[in-house]
């Protein structure tokens, strides 16, 4: 059997001929997807160290404050 | 163990070893060549988990998260087995972030393009058609493994690493799920007959 039932019941025999329908439709993405993959692969690649960096940035800056506010509060 | 870290940890068989290895070089050329090799595959189960009008963009997101942790494959299994796991995970990921669909039969309504259709293809997509509504009103997790084995026939053991379940869980839910998608036929459908 094409869907590879082991020892299948009747109904299961039924049920696998009515998959045929479903096994017999091939179709793929409404447009090949490759290109416009590749192309935003690309950019987010591209895009992931300065914002990486951006990040690290931010979150030194957050910490820096929380010090400084801490130290006012002390003060 | 980290793929660019190693000689050779893909799967000594794998068709897609040399391919792996080139993306990781930098080769974004290689990664087209997967993306058109698998894109086939990745999105019929991307459209029967999810449905058509999202498989685009899930098979798409699949596609991208497997290139930016391309670098974590270990290789300890085949590359459409690995890719497969992040295309049933997002897609299962998708289908929980919205509600699920009816799966009542659709009307017995003909869109005007159709009726040019021939009386038998016309006939056959619409069946189609209802039977892809039925798949879908499986529960989630048994839709998946009945379409990874009994509408795109992979082996047991691909099945249990694309959804990380041991063999035996896979092979007892794909037994529920049959059964599931049997009941379903028999309720509220007129041209499915199944014995019982």
């Amino acid at each position: 059997m094409n869907g590879g039932f082991e020892d299948p019941t009747a109904a299961e025999r039924g049920l696998d001929e009515h998959l045929e329908l479903l096994r017999s439709d091939q179709a793929g993405p409404s447009r090949p997807l490759a290109d416009r993959t590749v192309r935003t692969a690309r950019w987010q690649r591209a895009a992931r160290a300065p914002l990486r960096v951006a990040g690290m940035i931010a979150e030194a800056l957050i910490d820096g404050l929380g010090l400084v506010a801490q130290r006012r509060r002390r003060g | 163990m980290i793929l660019s870290a190693q000689p050779s940890p893909v799967t000594p068989n794998d068709p897609d070893r040399e391919l792996v290895h080139r993306t990781l070089a930098g080769d974004s050329g290689a990664f087209g060549e997967l993306v058109e090799r698998h894109e086939a595959v990745a999105h019929r189960v991307a459209r029967r988990i999810v449905g058509p009008d999202e498989a685009d963009d899930v098979t798409q997101d699949s596609f991208l998260r497997a290139f930016h942790r391309l670098d974590r494959f270990r290789g300890e299994s085949p590359f459409r087995a690995w890719l497969l796991q992040i295309v049933h995970n997002t897609a299962l990921n998708a289908v929980q972030r919205h509600r699920p669909e009816p799966v009542a039969d659709p009307p017995a309504t003909e869109e005007p393009a159709r009726e040019r259709q021939p009386a038998r293809e016309l006939e056959e997509r619409e069946r189609r058609e209802r039977l892809e509504l039925k798949l879908r009103g499986l529960r989630t997790e048994h839709r998946a493994v009945l379409v990874l084995r009994d509408l795109e026939g992979l082996a047991y053991e691909e099945i249990a690493e694309v959804t990380e379940m041991p063999l035996g869980s896979v092979k007892g839910r794909l037994h529920r799920a049959r059964g599931e998608l049997i009941e379903l036929l028999r309720t509220n459908s007129y041209d499915w007959e199944l014995p019982e």
